[in-house]
This record gives C-alpha cells, structure tokens and sequence, in this order.
C-alpha cells in the first residue's frame, strides 16, 4: 500500500509561474542594486534572512520530531526534507550579502568606529573579517547539520535499518542545541547590529519564534497544495490538524516573546533601550507595528482556535499565507526604520526581491520532493503516522 | 439505571473497537465501553458527539481574562493608585502578564474540574465495574436491553464474529 504511492510530479504551470515570479524578483533584486541601492539592500537583507529561516526552521522541525520519537509527523517529514534544500541558496545570499556590508551596518565604518567610543568598544565582535567568518561558519554548520539528518532518512528508503532513526536521533541532539545557539546569534549579528547602540537579550529568541512559525507556514501550504493535487490519501486530515495546532501555538509563542521585547522596555523605559521603539512607535511605523501583531498573532489565533477550521484546506491555508505575510512584515519593521529612516514606504523593491525569493523557495521545495519518494517509506513510525495506509 | 445492561467481554483493542462499531451500526442502544486504557479511535465507533468541555475551556478563560483586566484596573487605579516609574495608573501593557496568567490559570482549572464535575469523579465515589478485568486486560461493552425485542442471542451471534470472550448479563446492577 504505502509502495503504491506515486511519486510527485510538478504540474507544468506551477514550474512556468513559480520560475517566472522568482526570475522577476531577481532582476528587481538586480535593477535595484544599480538604481535604489540604499532601499534594495534592507529588503534583500529581509528575503536573506526570511529564506534561511523557512530552512533553518524546518531542520529544527525535523530534529524536534527526532529528538522527542514522534511519530504522528513521520509521513510527512520529507516536506521539511525538502525546505531544508533551500539552505545553500540562502548560504548564496549570504555571499551577496558581504557586498552590501557598508551600505547596511553603520559599525563597518571605521571613521564611524573612530569617533563612537560604544562602537569601539564592541568591535571585538562586530568587524568586518569576523563577521564574514561568522556568517559563512553559521551557514557551514546549518547545512552539514541538515544534510546529515536528510541523508540519513533518505538512506533508510532502501534497507529500512532502524539504525538510521537511532543516529538521526543523537544528530538531531546537535542540530538543536547548536542550531537555536547559532540562529540567535546569526539574529544579533545581522539584524541586531544594524542598529548596533541598542540590544535586547531576548532578540534571537524572537526572531527563533518567528522563524520557526514561518517554517510550519511553509509547510502547512505546502501540504495544502500537495492534498490538492491529489495527496489527500497520503497527508491527511489528521496530520493538517496537528500542524494546525502547532501552527496555533507558535504564533501564540511569537507574541509571546514580542511582548516580552517590547513590554520591558517600555516598562523601564531606559534611553539605550527604547531608542529601538521610538522609530517604531509613531507615525507609519507604529501603524505597521500594530498591524504586526494583528497579522502574526491575533487573525491566526482566531481562525486556528475552532477545531473545524484546522481540519479546512482552504482556511489553514489562508491562516498560513497571512503568517507568510506577517513575518515578511515582522521583519521588515525590524530592518527598514534602522537603515532608511524614511516613512514606510511599499513599492517594486519591496515586493519584489520578496515575492521573488518566495516563489523560487517554493519552487526548489517543489522540485526536491519530486525526486525522492515522497513519504519515508520505510521510516520505522510510519504506522502511526498513517495506520490506514500501512496496514493491509 | 433504568434499563438492563447486557455485556460483551473481549481481550483485544481492535476487536472492541470493531465490535461497538458493529454494535452501533446494527441499531442497539451502547451505554458505554469500558476499557483499561484510552482507546483511540473508540469514540468514533460509539458515536459519541464532540465534547462540549472546549466551551467551558472559552469560558473560563474569558472569565480569567476578564478578572486579569478587571482586578488590576481596580486596583492600579481606583483602590489604591500608585505611581510606578511615572506610568499612568491605568497602563495596559504593564498589566499584560498578569492578564495572560490569570486567562491561563483559570481556563486550565476550570476545564480540569468542569471535566471532573461533568463526570462525576470525586473522591469516595464508588465504583461499578462490569467485569473486575476491565482494569487489567478485558474490554467490555454494555449495551442496554431497552424492549422486550432485544434478543440476547441475536447480540451474543455479532459479537461472536469478534473473538468474544464471553457474553453476560452484570452481576449487579450499574449505578
């Protein structure tokens, strides 16, 4: 039964238009670095930073799963395979993003660092040769971590050796521990440090919640899609429900910790602190804060809260597709008032490297599920992730 | 109890499962299944509604939510005002904790005695047990013999089909 499951083939018209869009986005990503450098770096930096976390997110979805013997996720774990393969490009991002260092971080100024005795201060850490050497070493590590944890599973296809969960279980220790430590950090240096006076401890935590919300986004549209095409015996019900769930919770974990960032500051209201809000809190900017935990926190929290709409293709994916948004969103408050102190501003550069970097995400995800089999067929949790199909 | 039990006892999850939903379906009145464990998949097969227990959770936790608003409102600024860090008396966001406990605290209590409430478990509450295995390794469905049409042998004949142990009418009367 479980052998009988086809393997997937992109329909032509989603490869056309998903290779279109992210083609666009790139010769926007490409126009804007020769016409409106200052604004295109910020929203590359943005999509930069959105894809490493939808890939990020999704290893750690995996090594969670591992870590805690789930079985409920196992048929549908190559989603979270897949993501994972965005990775490398992302770590290409990573390399076009040296280019913009100066345009980005005022602290890669040495005239700057001259005359600000903080900065001096903190330029054990945050200089140019290091932070390069940090930024490749994270994305070193996240790959060899990920692709050791999908090579493993993939193996497992062919013998079924019990032997590859059990390793993927102690690499998924590692993954955790060192991917959360790392992402938190990757935070500091490439969103902290563009406004490099101001801190928050609890900055990567945030950006963890986010990341990790946006990742099972990812996914739920993903299967959404896949059940679309004719998966419904294989992604089911149950699976979108639980995802659901988490779904939910997430996005409750992400106000959470935003609260937590923002209530304290406001509450001590120390100047090194709120300097951060002050640009976020009036005018545009404080309307797209608000609007912020609008879309990430409480539109999702109400439509996820009934059992109904969870089990719904149509409404988890529209719950999904506004978290999407919102952590576009999320990020872009985060960034854009720290580089281009302007009035919020919504036009080509903006949407394009995003929706570019969107489509060619899922479009590389797409194209990964079609080349392996599209459940771990032999994964020794299969059954309980789908008793109906494996029985019999 | 109004009506007399009659019982099929079995020694397997899949069989009682397979056995109340045959039961269900061929029309006879199922007063419940009494297992060892939780059996996943069993309230499908009696047919029981979905339970009304997540109201009570939206409830409680409203309640909680209302009194974190309510409590902290009344006390920062109309019983006894005072003047933290120069905010005002009455700031939301500093009460935002305390309202997330309290909505938290008492949604979750709430829902754990509403559920103990509604099923009457309390302490010194004394148990019926259709067959002393139920708390070992036997599954037991009773069904009610509501009419003078319902015929033993017709029940102990479907079950059979599901390795039946044994078919029999309780010891004692359910209470």
């Amino acid at each position: 039964m479980i052998d009988s499951i086809q393997k997937l083939r992109m329909p032509a018209s989603m490869n056309r238009t998903l290779l279109f869009l992210s083609a666009l986005g790139l010769l926007t990503l490409i126009a804007g670095l020769f016409v409106a450098p200052e604004r295109i770096w910020p929203n590359f930096l943005i999509s930069f930073y959105y894809l490493t976390g939808l890939g990020l997110g999704a290893g750690l979805f995996i090594a969670i799963q591992y870590v805690s013997n789930s079985g409920w996720s196992s048929a549908f774990r190559r989603i979270p395979e897949a993501i994972t393969s965005t990775l490398p490009f992302a770590a290409g991002g990573a390399l076009v993003l040296i280019l913009g260092i100066h345009t980005l971080y005022e602290w890669s100024h040495e005239s700057v660092v001259a005359h600000d005795a903080i900065l001096r201060n903190k330029s054990a850490w945050l200089n140019e040769p290091f932070f390069i050497a940090r930024t490749l070493g994270y994305f070193v590590l996240w790959i060899v971590l990920s692709k050791v944890l999908v090579r493993n599973s993939v193996k497992q296809d062919e013998s079924g050796d019990v032997l590859y969960t059990k390793r993927n279980v102690r690499n998924s220790v590692f993954f955790i521990i060192l991917g959360i430590y790392t992402f938190c950090l990757a935070s500091v240096d490439w969103l902290m440090s563009l406004q490099p006076h101001w801190y928050s401890t609890v900055f990567g935590w945030l950006n963890l919640s986010g990341m990790f919300l946006s990742a099972l986004a990812a996914m739920v549209v993903v299967i959404v899609v896949l059940r679309h095409i004719g998966y419904k015996h294989v992604f089911t019900t149950e699976h979108l429900h639980d995802l659901g769930r988490l779904l939910m919770a997430f996005s409750f974990f992400w106000v959470y910790m935003w609260v937590s960032q923002h209530m304290l500051i406001w509450y001590s209201n120390i100047p090194e602190e709120t300097t951060y809000y002050i640009f976020r809190h009036f005018g545009g900017w404080g309307s797209l804060s608000f609007l912020n935990v609008i879309l990430n926190w409480l539109v999702p929290f109400l439509i996820l809260l009934p059992r109904a709409t969870k089990r719904n293709d149509k409404v988890i994916l529209q719950a999904a597709i506004i978290l999407l948004l919102g952590h576009w969103l999320d990020l872009y408050v985060m960034v854009m008032p720290s580089v281009f102190g302007a009035d919020p501003l919504l036009g080509i550069w903006e949407i394009g490297p995003f929706v570019g970097m969107l489509a060619g995400f899922f479009w590389v995800v797409f194209r990964t599920l079609t080349k392996r089999n599209l459940v771990p067929i032999k994964d020794p949790y299969l059954v309980e992730s789908l008793p109906d199909l494996s029985h019999s | 109890m109004d009506a007399q039990l009659y019982l099929g006892v079995f020694g397997n999850e899949d069989d009682i499962v397979n056995a109340t939903l045959a039961t269900n379906s061929a029309g006879y009145t199922i007063h419940d299944v009494y297992t060892p464990y939780a059996v996943h998949g069993l309230e499908k097969a009696m047919g029981l509604k979905s339970s009304r227990l997540t109201w009570a959770c939206l409830a409680f936790a409203a309640a909680g939510l209302l009194l974190g608003v309510f409590a902290q409102f009344w006390i920062g600024s109309i019983d006894w005002p005072l003047n933290v860090g120069g905010k005002p008396f009455n700031s939301l966001p500093a009460y935002l904790p305390v309202i997330f406990e309290l909505t938290v605290l008492v949604g979750g209590l709430g829902v754990v005695f509403s559920m103990l409430v509604r099923t009457e478990l309390y302490p010194g509450k004394s148990v019926w047990l259709p067959d002393s295995g139920v708390t070992n390794d036997r599954f037991v469905i009773a069904v009610e013999q509501r009419d003078a049409a319902f015929d033993p042998d017709a029940v102990q004949r479907l079950w059979q089909q599901f390795n039946l142990i044994e078919a029999k009418s309780p010891a004692e009367v359910a209470g």
